[in-house]
């Protein structure tokens, strides 16, 4: 038996070309192997009958089955963020592999190590209960995939945002269609944080829409380093997602390494197949019908064969392209089945929110399209000075019958184009255009209307920066030493270096400046935040530090340094599909009004001033105890219970790192951190920053971090803190759903002069989706 | 299966998120749907009681041996001997399809198949406390006054635990390979009804049968929940004990058969 499986081995190494592992072993020795296989074998036990299936068990000495080998030794190491591909015909044994490393099958012999948590989508919805809602099923499963209540409860509005069937979702699944129950059930599994994620043939579901943005998250759970592995016929996906990959025919391994090497050789083998059938079936055919034969084709389905995208003649899957001036060709290579009629081809683009920017069709274009007698044809697009504008954009190649009605083949996405640009135009697309202008004669009173062309002449030089007398720019660390004074000279006290390194965490990136002849007289600061808006992870930035050199502060209109500095920034980095999703900030309303009214920000929120009487008595039934480095673990724990009730806040993450950054790290720090304990329970349940009132008259309650229904108690607590430190009053700064936790803790609210405004500049009606939903706290201010 | 109890059958904390989901589907399920719901609970063993109540009194003229000549009292002691009938029925006759009905969770994903006694077990106790619960409302109507050794009854009940993990484990490994256990186990529980000391006590049987109706596992149960509920009685605490440690023996025994077969159930399902 073993010698004859070790003949059949050398026997294919023969026929296929064995390709060489990559040479980059030594790099992915130092990550940790999260999968072994090791000589895995499955055969396949064939049993007449259940009854025969238990005398096996109950007599292991005879045989009463019929064997098949499914998979035959197959060995090979995963590191943790490798993505491995399975290549291979039906039943060569990919969709047995997974099943194994997926633990729902047992190896007949071999050795499997895994480590970590394994998510499989092997069959999609398999533990769904059709009897029950969307939302059971949901919980259901992530228990299953080994959940607590909490983590699910946590996620559970991420899943059904996700799947899109949020109308759905308290409906029994047996009612959804196939596209729905499929999308839930991808929407679970790919939420439940697996370590190592299985994908069996289910990248294609769902509409367009839901395909490329489940692509997009395996994409980005690649990203996070997860370790992925799958198997799809689409070889194009493949060589997109993977790293490394195996073509497995009849349970042996043919071929194992970098993935474009062996598609190309599993794509030459399917070919050659091909090639032989058809001829096979070709001499049949023209025996019986000479007609038949003039329709002479390779294969038997028209599909694609290769496309390569070219950004000014070089290729790749993310390419980088200048807004109208690099040359962008698509070179599209497919082969028409024999039965079929001549193809036509598409390219998409879409923008990275998933909307179709433009599209263009061969048959809609006059192409006519030409194929050889292999069937063979090969078209290239190419779009000169391509005028999209700085953004992420995909674009798809589609292969449809001659009139554009059916879709034989896709490649979606077959690039990625990451657009650059001069300019700060915003928008999708560069509009062909030229401007003409007349010069008002000189003594004639310029006309109030704002249509007039000379005022429009002024703006449009005001808003591209080319003033001669400003320049507005990117904040970097070259400007360092002149920022710093800028800001003892603007706010009457000295920054220190190192202050400043922590405030804006040591970005290089961190704001926005403007020159007047090359010295520096005004900056808009920009901290970045991770935040948790409306339950998704977002990143929004905090805008601060606005200073404006005292000579130059009267120029408060369009042209002025104030204003230029906050639009630079704001238009290049907020908004929806920017770095920054969400900016906000802590001005007096004063200052706000003046940016309102020049359309930089609109109102998101306000700050009041919550207030608590010191409460004098011993606790009882909670203890508050200084937190200390064996406790920072507690941390995330209470930061998820936090979050878990957030889902429909904008509020700034306040887990481990965050935490011991901005009250631990921070120089000079003189913060008081307790952790807030139920009297006889091992972990906490909240964490209290307080600090003493900058006036002297009391305590400040810096942050909280504690679940909702906890909340009030841990304020209770900080009133005894505050009773105890010998003060009358405890005071936070705190927005209106900050409020709304504390309600029956009685505070007494005092309204102040600090609003909280949103980005009006690029898309004001994204900046209001948080409009009274911010979750803030004096901690997400106060930096002195 | 090196250890003695192994956790994973015996204390299958490891899974307890998982167990709540699916007790909680378990019983919804059976009501899932219907107008009554839970009320069914109550309906269906109160209907079951009229009905035997009527063919032992009226037609039969039975008489329950030293108790009061009384339709309620009757009704008293064949309910509570039911109960726990009910209880052991519901599970034994469910647990040869709990592997099979569930191909998707062999299969499909990965899923620790020797929780389901569990899920089984704890969602027809459920349905015992709610009949538990009429029952004890109906004695103290009554007879105006309940025995303070009801309070035994948590004991009683705990004994009896094991024995049905045991019966399921093995009736479930079983019942993947040979489908016809679950019929089986439905004709050999017909004549345990009336086998079991449900509708006479044992006391009123020759004293060689008494020491037969021993072999019965159910008769330990009813007896001893009997005595503490309606009899004001402790029940047999010796007894209790050496009945929930063959439990136990049964319980490990059917969780090694379970354990043996179960790398099977892929194969034949």
């Amino acid at each position: 038996m073993c010698s004859d499986s070790s003949s059949v081995i050398s026997e294919k190494e023969k026929d296929f070309p064995v390709i060489d592992k990559p040479e980059d072993s030594s790099v992915s020795d130092n990550r940790s192997v999260v999968l072994r296989a090791d000589g895995l074998s499955k055969v396949y036990h064939q049993y007449p009958s259940p009854v025969a299936r238990l005398r096996q068990i109950i007599q292991p000495e005879n045989q009463y089955y019929k064997a098949f080998t499914a998979l035959n030794n197959v060995s090979f190491e995963l590191h943790k963020g490798e993505v491995l591909g399975l290549v291979g015909r039906n039943g060569a044994g990919k969709s047995t592999l997974l099943q194994l490393i997926c633990g729902t099958l047992t190896p007949s012999s071999g050795e499997l190590h895994v480590s970590g948590r394994i998510a499989a989508l092997l069959e999609l919805g398999a533990g769904f209960n059709p009897e029950f809602t969307g939302r059971e099923n949901i919980r259901l499963s992530a228990a299953l995939m080994g959940l607590s209540d909490r983590e699910t409860e946590q996620r559970l509005e991420g899943i059904i945002d996700f799947s899109g069937i949020r109308n759905f979702i308290d409906q029994p699944v047996n009612t959804y269609s196939s596209g729905m129950y499929v999308r839930l059930a991808f929407s679970v599994a790919t939420s439940v944080d697996p370590d190592i994620l299985v994908i069996d043939e289910a990248l294609s579901v769902g509409d367009g829409d839901f395909a490329r943005r489940s692509f997009e998250r395996i994409m980005s759970m690649k990203e996070q380093g997860k370790t992925i592995l799958f198997c799809s016929h689409s070889l194009y996906q493949l060589e997109t997602l993977c790293s490394r990959a195996i073509w497995l025919d009849k349970g042996n391994v043919i071929a194992e390494g970098q993935p474009d090497k062996v598609v190309a050789e599993y794509q030459s083998y399917l070919d050659r197949l091909s090639l032989n059938d058809s001829n096979s079936g070709e001499t049949e055919a023209q025996n019986q019908s000479a007609v038949a034969g003039q329709n002479s084709s390779a294969t038997s389905d028209t599909r694609l064969t290769s496309v390569r995208v070219l950004s000014d003649g070089v290729p790749g899957k993310v390419l980088t392209v200048k807004s109208e001036h690099s040359c962008l060709e698509v070179d599209i290579s497919f082969v028409k089945g024999i039965s079929d009629d001549l193809p036509g081809v598409a390219i998409a683009i879409h923008s990275s929110g998933g909307q179709l920017v433009s599209s263009c069709g061969s048959w809609a274009d006059g192409v006519k399209v030409e194929i050889n007698d292999a069937g063979q044809g090969r078209l290239r697009a190419v779009f000169d000075k391509i005028p999209l504008l700085k953004g992420r954009y995909t674009l798809g190649v589609l292969l449809f019958c001659q009139r554009g009605l059916f879709l034989h083949d896709e490649v979606e996405p077959a690039a990625t184009l990451e657009v650059v640009q001069d300019g700060r135009e915003r928008g999708l697309i560069s509009l062909p255009r030229y401007w003409s202008q007349e010069t008002p004669v000189a003594g004639v009173s310029v006309n109030d209307d704002p249509s007039d062309s000379h005022i429009k002449s002024v703006s449009v030089e005001t808003v591209k920066g080319t003033s001669s007398r400003w320049q507005v720019t990117d904040a970097t660390r070259a400007s360092q030493q002149q920022k710093l004074e800028l800001f003892h000279k603007a706010f009457g006290q000295p920054m220190s270096e190192a202050l400043w390194r922590w405030k804006y965490h040591s970005a290089d990136n961190d704001g926005s400046v403007v020159f007047e002849s090359g010295k520096l007289v005004a900056f808009n600061g920009a901290i970045p935040r991770r935040s948790l808006v409306l339950g998704r992870e977002t990143l929004t930035v905090q805008l601060g530090d606005v200073m404006v050199a005292p000579e130059v502060r009267g120029v408060l209109t369009r042209k002025g340094p104030f204003y230029l500095a906050a639009k630079h920034f704001l238009e290049q980095y907020v908004g929806r599909g920017k770095t920054y999703a969400y900016g906000f900030g802590f001005p007096h309303a004063r200052s706000c009004r003046l940016g309102v009214k020049q359309g930089l920000y609109v109102d998101t929120d306000r700050i009041d001033q919550a207030r608590w009487p010191a409460f004098s008595a011993r606790l009882l039934r909670w203890r508050a105890v200084d937190l200390k480095p064996a406790h920072l673990k507690y941390i995330d724990m209470l930061w998820r219970q936090m979050a878990a009730d957030v889902s429909d806040l904008a509020i700034g993450v306040r887990d481990r790192q965050y935490i011991e950054h901005r009250y631990l790290n921070k120089p000079e720090q003189d913060y008081l951190i307790k952790l807030v304990f139920r009297r006889f329970a091992l972990k906490p349940c909240g964490l209290l920053v307080l600090k003493a009132h900058r006036d002297g008259s009391g305590i400040e309650l810096i942050d909280f971090v504690s679940s909702r229904a906890d909340a009030p108690s841990v304020i209770r607590v900080a009133q005894v803190l505050t009773a105890q430190m010998g003060q009358q009053w405890l005071f936070a700064w705190t927005t209106p759903s900050v409020q709304a936790w504390l309600d029956e803790t009685s505070p007494v609210i005092e309204p102040t002069e600090v609003v909280i405004p949103g980005n009006a500049v690029n898309d004001k009606e994204y900046a209001l989706e948080v409009k009274d939903r911010w979750w803030l706290t004096g901690g997400d201010t106060d930096f002195r | 299966m090196s250890r003695l109890f192994p956790r994973e059958y015996f204390f299958p904390v490891q899974h307890k998120a998982l167990l709540k989901q699916l007790i909680r589907r378990d019983i919804q399920q059976r009501f899932r749907g219907s107008w009554l719901g839970l009320g069914w609970a109550l309906i269906t063993p109160m209907a079951m009681l009229a009905v035997y109540t009527f063919v032992f009194r009226t037609v039969l003229n039975a008489r329950w041996p030293g108790a009061e000549d009384s339709n309620t009292e009757f009704a008293l002691q064949i309910f509570s001997g039911l109960m726990i009938f009910s209880l052991f029925s519901e599970i034994v006759s469910r647990a040869p399809l709990l592997v099979v009905s569930q191909p998707n969770m062999v299969k499909k994903v990965i899923f620790p198949l020797e929780i389901l006694p569990w899920v089984s077990a704890a969602s027809s106790f459920f349905y015992t406390m709610a009949s538990l619960v009429v029952l004890l409302l109906a004695v103290a109507v009554v007879r105006e006054s309940v025995a303070v050794s009801f309070l035994a009854i948590p004991f009683v009940l705990l004994a009896f635990l094991p024995l049905l993990l045991g019966f399921s484990w093995l009736l479930a490994a079983l019942g993947v390979y040979l489908r016809d256990i679950s019929h089986i186990v439905g004709l050999i529980l017909t004549p345990m009804l009336f086998l079991s000391p449900v509708f006479y006590p044992v006391t009123a049987l020759p004293e060689i049968v008494q020491d037969l109706m021993l072999l019965n596992p159910l008769t330990v149960i009813i007896e001893a929940f009997r005595a503490c509920l309606l009899d004001g009685r402790w029940p047999d605490f010796y007894m209790l004990t050496a009945y929930g440690a063959t439990g136990v023996i049964v319980a490990r025994f059917g969780a090694w058969c379970f354990d043996r077969t179960r790398k099977g159930f892929a194969d034949v399902l």
